[in-house]
């Protein structure tokens, strides 16, 4: 089993329903957000590059891409971070993490983690979304999980129900069959860096 | 805090995405093997609706109207998320980021959570509030109302409706009709976003709102217009439909005078001037017209064309001319009929002329066809180019792609409508898609907000008991400042006393906001504010309400962009001291002594029995019932089929789209001149907008016209204060032309004053690429205290035209300075 994610560049609209979605299910502390969307255009959200009329403006969803050959795995002394065999899903174990942030200087994807400097604070002074996701931990680094507490219940990650545009499709590329393996065969693709030998689980779609 | 860079925008990309290179194709994927799951359960995803901890399942209610529908999951008594749930039709199925995070308004440590009155001896908006509770409140309104009914009569109270609660019980058209009609209030004729509907309605007779197909009808359209509108933003769950069509080969076309989030969609742009859209939809109808390629078995069977047109009064040539017709009887047009020579009543004439002059029985008359295309030849593509700053070519391109597609559909919204002149463009627009037959069939017609007009509620056993007075829509809205500043209207008294906001923020979303913090708030006796956050309105009020916020009260919504009337389950209880509008209009009710209207014991439930006891609803069998049980009932009219209007006729009086208008009549009836401009309204034509045509005075000191976006952030002003939704948008940016910025020294993060002669905000601002010179634009929804000096809605001007009678906010021109 190899879960990954593609997500259609042509369908998405960049309008953070994802990163909503994951930041209320995962319950996520005040100014951290594991997936964000990211403008692909000019210096600011939103705003295309070039001159009118022929300005262009892309999104590019990102969250931790749970790479096959990840470079945080590698560089974690203490094993806390690593590659799920079973799924394929990148982990992040919080009770293991010394917090000494290898792992964040590691990953060529910047952005994708975030660490606990303080204790966390959330502004609703309430705890949201699934009760048996992990607690946020002071001194730690934390990331996209797959929505790994929903996954093991059978359910798709918080993000692709989310999306209006459905713009994301979550499955097993191990599995020639699934819908996600099946649109990675037939459209043109991407991936980030792939130069930096990780391999990712996410495929856009171009 | 945490050490990601939490910034959306592209400057973190570039750190790592400049060296991808896109892999066509690839298709390796690793791993031959795949071991069975232990830790996982081996079943199919599914999505997440049907967890234990859903309590119940809700429809957002906001004025996207797009009406998605989410579980709610609940736990300890607290709403903890919300989830997309299903529909019937799958992609009907809709979220976006302001409808899931709701939970961030019922929770906002910003929410007004008990009733407050202004500290006596403070300035209206001041902020010095003292809680008092509910029953001093309630006594405190009701002496207020009796006294102001006493002295200057109950018109002297005026009820302001907003949109921030399509509930059909606790929204818009809900309960507090029923209080203000039992006292007999004035109600401010409404004025948003009808002047496309009124426009449209002189072809199509669609009323002000009911002009739209259903959103999957795209899907049978071989071409979308898309012109004036910004789905992607405003209105994304009908554009994922329009993505759909596009995938599989529909062309879209986008035209506006920014290049929009959609426009960079779209398979095509096109650059009009902003406001001459009408002038190109006319130049188009000239080229079609004077090339052969109008769909001319359209216009012969489902066209007034033929419809005799009196030379002599300008009214169409009928039945009744020449003999008597009871009343009540219909009373056709006469044609003119070719075969035999001769005038016929429609219907009895065997070749209906669709062009010519005839005289019958001694009268000369012209057929609508004629007139219109006489109209029409006045606007040439050569003109248009010059008006509309178009290539010729592009205008003709467009002509010849609407006229000769099998199915065109326009998705048309309330961009156009925004101008003096937004009701002659959708008019003009409507005309073309008549020439070219692009209406009342699979994948034509206009597309936008579709309401579903199948179910007919009992809105008079809702809002009505014995003793109803009803409410008094005497003025529009545009005029509240001269009525309260003067307390006349036209001359003759007008006592004005009272001001009730319910779900409205007027302060903020009405035009001019300075004649409203000037004219109107000073002016008052008494502000009763009802809102869940201190809006701009509330602000300003004397006494503010806590509301019950959607999924503390139940309800349900009425078909509103898709074919479903949904159900809202009470999912908690009201925070703090909330209430809901039942409660709080019954309560009103029996302090004033309406005991018969509002019973004690009455609830939700009763009114919305009365509600939903029509014909049309035992019908189509909705009960409340059903709704609780099924969540949602759809309402489909053709199974299989989506809504189309005009699929067998259209709603005018002959069933025919009307190429001349016969009977024109203003929007709103308050007292104006409506003959003046009577024999004019009759054909369309184009008008140069008020204020942001080139041709405008404003236009000799204000070079840039500057336009309100509706983007995804909020809706007009609800979710201004969401705290997890300023994380990513966190405060108000003001959006230039980098040629503008550039002749004023200006660049992106300066912040700048941008000014009329009606005032002024200073703001941040960005140079956006989207916007040709001479164009601005802000995403609306930000309240005065977010601004740095002013704000947005103090730019726009408080006119109306006499005809359409709508509110204008992007009719505005302004200029902009470093500060």
């Amino acid at each position: 089993m190899h879960y990954g994610f593609a997500i259609d560049q042509q369908r998405c609209i960049g309008c953070h329903t994802c990163s909503v979605a994951c930041k209320i299910e995962n319950n996520l502390p005040d100014d951290m957000w594991w997936n964000r969307i990211l403008t692909d255009g000019g210096a600011e959200m939103d705003i295309p590059a070039g001159e009118f009329p022929n300005s262009t403006i892309e999104y590019v969803p990102l969250n931790c891409q749970h790479c096959e050959n990840p470079a945080c795995a590698k560089v974690c002394p203490v094993g806390a971070t690593y590659r799920d065999e079973e799924t394929g899903i990148v982990r992040q174990d919080a009770d293991k993490c010394i917090g000494c942030r290898m792992c964040v200087a590691a990953c060529p994807y910047t952005g994708v983690r975030s660490f606990n400097w303080e204790e966390p604070q959330f502004m609703l002074g309430m705890d949201l979304g699934d009760e048996d996701v992990p607690p946020h931990q002071k001194h730690t680094v934390e990331k996209c999980t797959m929505c790994y507490q929903r996954v093991a219940k059978g359910h798709e990650p918080a993000c692709v129900p989310a999306c209006p545009g459905r713009a994301r499709i979550w499955g097993d590329l191990d599995d020639p069959e699934s819908e996600v393996s099946k649109l990675i065969k037939s459209r043109s693709v991407k991936q980030l860096l792939p130069e930096k030998g990780t391999k990712p689980s996410v495929y856009y779609l171009v | 805090m945490s050490i990601s860079n939490s910034s959306q925008s592209g400057l973190t990309r570039r750190g790592f995405l400049k060296a991808t290179g896109a892999l066509a194709g690839v298709a390796a994927v690793a791993g031959a093997v795949t071991p069975s799951l232990t830790a996982l359960a081996a079943e199919e995803v599914s999505a997440d609706s049907t967890t234990s901890d859903v309590a119940g399942f809700g429809v957002c209610r906001s004025n996207c109207m797009q009406s998605c529908r989410y579980a709610a999951h609940v736990r300890d008594g607290k709403l903890v998320k919300l989830t997309v749930a299903d529909y019937g039709e799958d992609l009907y199925r809709g979220s976006c980021l302001r409808g899931m995070s709701y939970m961030h308004r019922i929770y906002s440590p910003e929410r007004i959570k008990y009733p407050m009155r202004r500290v006596e001896g403070t300035e209206r908006g001041a902020g010095e509030w003292e809680r008092i509770s509910w029953d001093d409140a309630i006594n405190e309104i009701a002496t207020k109302f009796q006294s102001i009914i006493d002295e200057y009569g109950s018109k002297a109270i005026a009820f302001d409706f907003g949109t921030g609660n399509y509930g059909e019980i606790q929204g818009q058209t809900g309960i507090f009709n029923r209080l203000g009609g039992m006292l007999g209030v004035s109600k401010p004729a409404g004025m948003n976003d009808l002047a496309t509907g009124y426009g449209i309605d002189r072809v199509l007779g669609t009323g002000l709102m009911y002009f739209a197909n259903e959103a999957k009808s795209v899907l049978d359209s071989s071409h979308i217009f898309i012109w004036g509108s910004n789905p992607v933003h405003s209105t994304p769950q009908n554009w994922r439909w329009m993505q759909r069509a596009k995938e599989q080969g529909t062309k879209i076309i986008t035209i506006d005078p920014v290049k929009s989030a959609t426009a960079h969609k779209s398979d095509e742009y096109y650059y009009v001037k902003p406001t001459t859209d009408g002038y190109l939809a006319l130049a188009m109808a000239n080229h079609i017209l004077a090339n052969g390629l109008q769909d001319d078995e359209f216009i012969a069977k489902r066209s007034t064309a033929p419809f005799l047109v009196r030379d002599d009064t300008g009214m169409l040539l009928h039945k009744s001319d020449f003999e008597a017709v009871a009343e009540g009887e219909d009373d056709p047009a006469y044609v003119w009929d070719e075969a035999a020579g001769a005038g016929a009543l429609y219907g009895a004439a065997a070749s209906p002329a669709l062009e010519g002059r005839y005289e019958v029985q001694g009268i000369p008359c012209t057929t609508s066809y004629t007139l219109l295309k006489e109209r029409i030849a006045e606007y040439t593509v050569a003109d248009a180019a010059r008006v509309c700053g178009m290539d010729e070519a592009d205008i003709i391109y467009l002509a010849e792609e609407l006229a000769g597609a099998r199915a065109a559909s326009v998705n048309i919204s309330f961009g156009m409508d925004h101008y003096a002149n937004g009701y002659q463009t959708c008019w003009a627009i409507a005309i073309l898609m008549s020439l070219t037959g692009q209406l009342g069939r699979d994948g034509a017609g206009f597309t936008g907000i579709y309401l579903n007009t199948a179910l007919a509620l009992n809105t008079v056993g809702l809002w009505a008991a014995k003793g109803y007075k009803g409410l008094a829509t005497t003025f529009p809205m545009t005029m509240m400042h001269e009525v309260v500043e003067t307390q006349q209207l036209h001359g003759e008294p007008y006592p004005l006393k009272a001001l009730v906001s319910i779900i409205s923020n007027s302060v903020s979303n009405w035009p001019a906001q300075n004649n409203y913090l000037e004219k109107i708030i000073p002016n008052l006796d008494f502000i009763l504010a009802m809102d869940m956050e201190m809006t701009d309105t509330a602000r300003h009020a004397d006494l503010v309400l806590p509301v019950a916020s959607f999924y503390e009260n139940e309800d349900f919504r009425k078909a509103h962009n898709l074919p479903y009337i949904v159900h809202q389950d009470k999912v908690i209880d009201p925070l703090y001291e909330a209430k809901d509008d039942v409660e709080i209009a019954s309560l009103i009710g029996r302090a004033m002594g309406l005991e018969d209207a509002f019973p004690e014991g009455a609830t939700f439930e009763t009114y919305a029995n009365a509600l939903l006891n029509s014909e049309a609803c035992k019908k189509a069998n909705v009960t409340l019932d059903r709704l609780r049980e099924e969540g949602y009932i759809d309402l489909t009219v053709i199974p299989g089929k989506a809504g189309i209007v005009g699929r067998t006729k259209f709603s005018t009086k002959s069933g025919l789209a009307q190429l001349y208008t016969e009977t024109p009549a203003p929007r709103v009836n308050y007292g104006q001149d409506v003959k003046e401009r009577f024999a004019k309204e009759h054909l369309v034509y184009y008008q140069d907008s008020a204020e942001v045509s080139e041709n405008s005075e404003a236009a000799k000191k204000y070079p840039l016209a500057f336009i309100q976006e509706h983007t995804r952030w909020r809706t007009h002003s609800q979710w201004f204060n969401s705290p997890l939704l300023k994380e990513l948008d966190p405060k108000p940016v003001f959006k230039i032309s980098a040629p503008d910025a550039a002749e004023r020294g200006i660049e992106s993060g300066d912040v700048v004053e941008v000014f009329n002669d009606r005032g002024h905000m200073v703001v941040e601002c960005v140079i956006d690429p989207s916007l040709p010179a001479g164009m601005s634009r802000m995403p609306k929804g930000w309240q005065r205290d977010q601004f740095i000096e002013g704000g947005y809605q103090e730019l726009t001007y408080p006119n109306h035209d006499e005809w359409s009678v709508a509110f204008n906010f992007y009719d505005t021109r302004v200029d902009v300075r470093k500060k």
